[in-house]
């Protein structure tokens, strides 16, 4: 069999990647996060000015300014803005509750990154820290969220659905709802406390059952690792509810890996970021790699930082931790262009 | 369309919307080729690149754009691909700690169902430098000279980043042969 043109097949799979595109909701989405991003900046609309306006126009001149405001303003939906609607929609806004009677809207909250489609009857409304959904059913696209950034919220009957981005469609009824998740992860957290994690494929039920026996509970994170239990009213197989992957632990980068960085950092000749990352990690790797690392500390600050004193001082170090070690030629030589002093330039290697 | 960005225009934010439009899929797409099947990682990318367009408007010529948002999306992607691939060991070791079974986030549902290309897939096997600058090379036809100038590494770097890459390809049984073409030769420039 011979072997596949790798480039040729890249170059086939990344045009078909560019004719897919970017899909209008998620693009939509991402439009209304940057504008929250930007938005934060000084000056993203230029204010109308009113400055220069003479004391006895102000009245005329404001209701001339609201008017133009107000046509120019994105068409909205109470504190939602619409960004598609079909002809025969009809909706309207009382106190805050948004009731879509016919037709299909497309909404976005670009405070949370939310973009909502409602092609049925339904009812929702904005809330601090998301959406709630009050009736009907809607697809969500929340545009994704970084890590430590708060969820976007929607809130239910019984609980709240918190989203870091991702794709699904609530349905709230009077009693109950479900929500189907269609990509990403959510985490469902009841109102009596319980929280549910899904995955793509599963969908929720809520009222949730009543809490389980503690070692069948399916509330979430877990204290250990994953004794797989049931999730409630999950379907789709084990939705197995359990943390999101941990994030960064205090375990030390591999050593093939940290001196990739620093080969990096030194193609850079970012030499101060890569004594920084070496200095951390020496005192976390094993005897062989820290010797390895420390000498390249040594290295970076003997040849290319050019700090005698603190090259000399380091090579003392090494010295004394390491002894001779492999690279005892190496360090000789270096304490001796550095003219280090007082140190252990000359002694016998392994001496402390 | 290109109008210039440098304008005190009231319109002004609505041109940079203009200019989103016209772009945000070029972006995404280039974003794409390295995120593994991960959407929401291609869009932090968009983001990222048109907030910083956003911040240097006032800098952007029209005719520069296409380039300006290329260098930046490459750039953006290498550096979160090199803290990610300490980030991503560091996951795994934790999960091994814990006996859990293997990773299986909906992310990495995600990589499995988007990377079924198999060459896309491969690429997306390598370590996240060695990702970008094959992709750089390979689809873009930069040379490992300007591949150096985008990213700020030196070429040697590069270069050993290119060998590294396609030697792992190569083990994979892909066909790498016209490698050797581009090894320091001028490139077809930047799509």
């Amino acid at each position: 069999m011979t072997a596949r043109d790798f480039e040729a097949e890249l170059r086939r799979e990344e045009v078909a990647r560019q004719a897919e595109g970017l899909p209008d909701g998620v693009r939509r989405a991402i439009w209304a996060r940057i504008e929250g991003t930007i938005g934060a900046g000084a000056g993203r609309r230029p204010r109308r000015a009113v400055v220069l306006v003479p004391v006895l126009a102000v009245g005329g001149l404001a209701a001339v300014i609201l008017l133009v405001a107000g046509l120019r303003a994105p068409a909205r939906l109470g504190e939602l803005e619409v960004v598609r609607r079909s002809r025969d929609l009809r909706a309207r806004v009382e106190s805050g509750l948004i009731q879509v009677e016919r037709g299909a809207v497309t909404l976005v909250d670009s405070t949370s990154g939310m973009t909502i489609e409602a092609d049925e009857p339904a009812a929702l409304r904005r809330e601090s820290g998301g959406v709630r959904v009050v009736r009907g059913r809607l697809d969500f696209v929340v545009a994704h969220r970084r890590t430590g950034a708060p969820p976007a919220t929607v809130f239910v009957s019984h609980g709240a659905i918190e989203v870091m981005g991702t794709a699904f469609t609530v349905l709230q009824g009077t009693a109950g709802g479900e929500v189907r998740l269609r990509e990403g992860i959510i985490r469902f957290r009841g109102s009596e406390g319980a929280v549910v994690w899904l995955h793509p494929g599963e969908s929720l039920s809520w009222p949730l059952p009543a809490p389980a026996p503690p070692e069948n509970s399916t509330a979430v994170p877990p204290p250990a690792p994953a004794p797989a239990a049931p999730a409630p009213r999950t379907t789709r197989g084990a939705p197995s509810p359990s943390r999101p992957p941990p994030e960064a632990a205090a375990t030390p980068r591999s050593a093939e890996e940290l001196l990739d960085h620093i080969e990096e950092l030194r193609s850079r000749h970012e030499y101060a970021a890569a004594a920084r990352a070496l200095r951390q990690a020496i005192a976390l790797q094993p005897p062989p790699t820290s010797e390895r690392l420390s000498f390249e500390l040594g290295s970076l600050l003997t040849h290319q930082l050019r700090d005698p004193p603190r090259a000399c001082a380091h090579w003392r170090r090494h010295q004394r931790q390491f002894g001779g070690g492999r690279y005892r030629d190496e360090v000789t030589r270096a304490q001796q262009a550095l003219g280090c002093t007082g140190g252990s330039a000359n002694r016998a290697p392994g001496t402390p | 369309m290109t109008r210039p960005l440098r304008s005190d225009a009231p319109a002004l934010t609505e041109r940079f919307e203009e200019l989103y439009q016209q772009y945000a899929g070029q972006v995404f797409a280039w974003a794409s080729r390295y995120a593994g099947g991960r959407s929401g990682w291609a869009q932090d990318i968009v983001h990222d690149v048109f907030v910083r367009a956003w911040k240097h408007r006032h800098e952007l010529r029209d005719a520069d754009v296409k380039a300006w948002l290329f260098r930046v999306t490459q750039n953006r992607a290498f550096s979160l691909l090199s803290r990610e691939r300490t980030a991503g060991r560091l996951r795994q070791a934790v999960q091994l700690l814990w006996h859990a079974e293997p990773p299986r986030t909906p992310e990495d549902a995600l990589v499995t169902q988007r990377s079924a290309s198999a060459a896309t897939a491969a690429l997306q096997s390598l370590p996240g430098q060695e990702r970008v600058v094959l992709g750089l090379k390979i689809l873009d036809g930069l040379s490992q000279r300007e591949i150096a100038t985008l990213l700020s590494l030196s070429e040697g770097y590069v270069s050993k980043l290119v060998a590294r890459g396609t030697a792992r390809l190569a083990a994979a049984g892909w066909s790498m042969d016209r490698d050797d073409r581009d090894r320091s030769g001028g490139g077809r420039g930047t799509s």
